[in-house]
């Protein structure tokens, strides 16, 4: 507070030290610390030495340097406060002038002690919220730059491998090309695949793609997936069945059924050991589908089951090793699934084989699902948004 | 001839490395991860460690690095990098922090892999002499 009225610095410093404002919006409750200063000089010397306040209030009438000259030296230092105008006689030029130097709010002198709380509870709120929105702007930042990242990273490592084949290629007397040829390729087919996986991943996230829901039997997209992936299931010995002798039909976008399907098939062939079996199975109960895909696999334990559905994570071990995959595909899967206020889970064994379930109910024709909008690796920071927000204590000063 | 252990979680990474070493009569083995990496270096006394930096971790090979050296290992190690520049992640060679002989940068080279390769088990054998 800078006022040269002594008193009436007291008096409202004793009314804030009693004060505490619940600022329900983000669960946060702020109590207030104050410092007082009877000249706009003496104000301004803190700041140049360093002191940092939340909220200034601010006389109009000072002596020596005006309040309108304080908010004036305060602007052309960068070091705007949120600022409540006391006066007893503003006029109306005054008044813009203060609000054209940043003034928030104005306190006409006297005022109750009920007035001065009202005045500081809405600068407060003004305060807590476009601070909360900063570090919320931030985090997503942040996951975006984390997300880029590691995508980064795995473009890379394709390039860099073909790259090295390539450069081994050039030697003189070079080994055998059609081996490093296969492998090149199969890089290429994983680096086109994360591709793909990340083009899927961003359209759902971002809501450009028109969603056209359709009745669909899950069968068909189940179907699909299956003779997608045949070939390459045959070539190790791994039967693939469909358990669904009934049409099983629910409201739903048939493309993103296929991204579903595709996924979970494709993975229960990948890392199944030859000769194993994959078990697809389909069935409504009550207002939800639940697709279950069972395979014989190498199994994961329960660490390696918890991390699986975020971004990037793949289970890097020796039986891993030369699956090639993005990691993007079950983090996908589980963003659609709760598109259809559905989940993705995994039960799964170490050695024996997992489980995947996938639960969808009808998708409500007309309904613009909610989804987030700001592109790609910025859902991560949705559940940081919706979810409660935990008590805080911050102290105003 | 020298026996060459690479760590690295990338296949291919591995493949190429073996081919190119293997033409110069070294005997290449390779782990995908540093706890295996670490065990094969106890078991089977490489001459040389080549070391992917980023694997599970970003920090995989730093860590593997310093635990070799913790445990009194004196190999030459050359760090393989594909230095990420977005991510600020830079590495220089100091032997408390980054406690290897060499860097490569992914993609590698075979003539720069195989020169390094050369300079630093002439120079080790120079030290034993």
């Amino acid at each position: 507070m800078v006022d040269d009225e002594e008193p009436l610095c007291l008096a409202v410093r004793r009314i804030l030290a009693k004060y505490q404002a619940d600022v329900a919006e983000v669960g946060v409750a702020v109590t207030y610390d104050s410092i007082h200063f009877t000249s706009g000089e003496q104000f301004l010397e803190s700041i140049a030495a360093g002191a940092g306040y939340d909220l200034l209030l601010l006389d109009l009438k000072l002596p020596g340097m005006s309040g309108l000259d304080v908010l004036t030296e305060l602007g052309l230092r960068n070091r705007s406060i949120l600022t409540i105008m006391i006066t007893a006689y503003a006029t109306f030029e005054t008044a813009v002038q203060a609000t054209k130097l940043g003034a928030f709010d104005f306190l006409p002198k006297p005022f109750s002690p009920e007035e001065l709380r009202y005045a500081v509870r809405k600068a407060t709120d003004q305060l807590i919220i476009s601070r909360e929105a900063r570090k919320l702007a931030e985090e997503k930042r942040q996951v975006r730059f984390n997300f880029i990242s590691v995508l980064a990273h795995e473009l890379k490592a394709p390039l860099n491998a073909i790259e090295g084949y390539l450069k081994i290629l050039q030697m003189d007397k070079p080994p055998e090309p059609l081996p490093l040829i296969d492998r090149s390729l199969i890089r290429l087919d994983g680096m086109r695949k994360l591709i793909f996986d990340l083009l899927d991943l961003t359209r759902i996230e971002s809501g450009q793609k028109q969603r056209s829901f359709a009745e669909v039997d899950v069968r068909t997209p189940a179907k699909a997936a299956i003779d997608l992936f045949a070939t390459e299931a045959a070539e190790r010995g791994i039967t693939i069945t469909l358990r669904a002798p009934d049409p099983v039909e629910m409201i739903a976008d048939p493309d993103e059924l296929e991204i579903v399907l595709n996924n979970l098939v494709s993975n229960a062939v990948k890392y199944n050991r030859d000769g194993g079996s994959v078990t697809v199975a389909l069935v409504r109960g009550g207002d939800t589908v639940r697709i279950t895909v069972a395979d014989t696999g190498i199994g994961m334990n329960p660490e390696e089951s918890a991390k699986l559905f975020t971004e990037f994570v793949r289970i890097k071990n020796e039986d891993t090793i030369k699956i090639l995959g993005s990691g993007l595909g079950l983090s996908t899967v589980r963003k659609l699934a709760q598109l259809y206020g559905g989940d993705a889970t995994v039960k799964s064994e170490k050695g024996a084989g997992s489980i995947f379930t996938v639960t969808l109910r009808d998708a409500v024709t007309g309904d613009a699902a909610p989804r987030d909008t700001a592109g790609p690796g910025v859902a991560a920071t949705d559940s940081a948004a919706t979810s409660p927000p935990l008590p805080a204590k911050t102290q105003l000063s | 001839m020298a026996k060459i252990l690479i760590v690295d979680d990338d296949p291919d990474m591995v493949e190429a490395g073996r081919i190119v070493l293997e033409r110069e009569g070294h005997t290449v083995e390779s782990a995908s991860n540093t706890v295996d990496g670490f065990r094969a270096l106890e078991e089977n006394h490489p001459d040389l460690l080549i070391l992917d930096v980023m694997m599970e971790e970003v920090d995989d090979g730093l860590l593997l690095a310093r635990q070799v050296r913790r445990e009194g290992h004196k190999l030459p190690i050359i760090m393989v990098t594909s230095v990420n520049r977005a991510m600020g992640l830079s590495i220089d060679k100091d032997q408390e922090i980054v406690p290897v002989d060499e860097f490569v940068e992914k993609p590698v080279d075979p003539a720069t892999l195989l020169e390094k390769v050369r300079a630093l088990l002439a120079a080790q054998e120079g030290a034993q002499c």
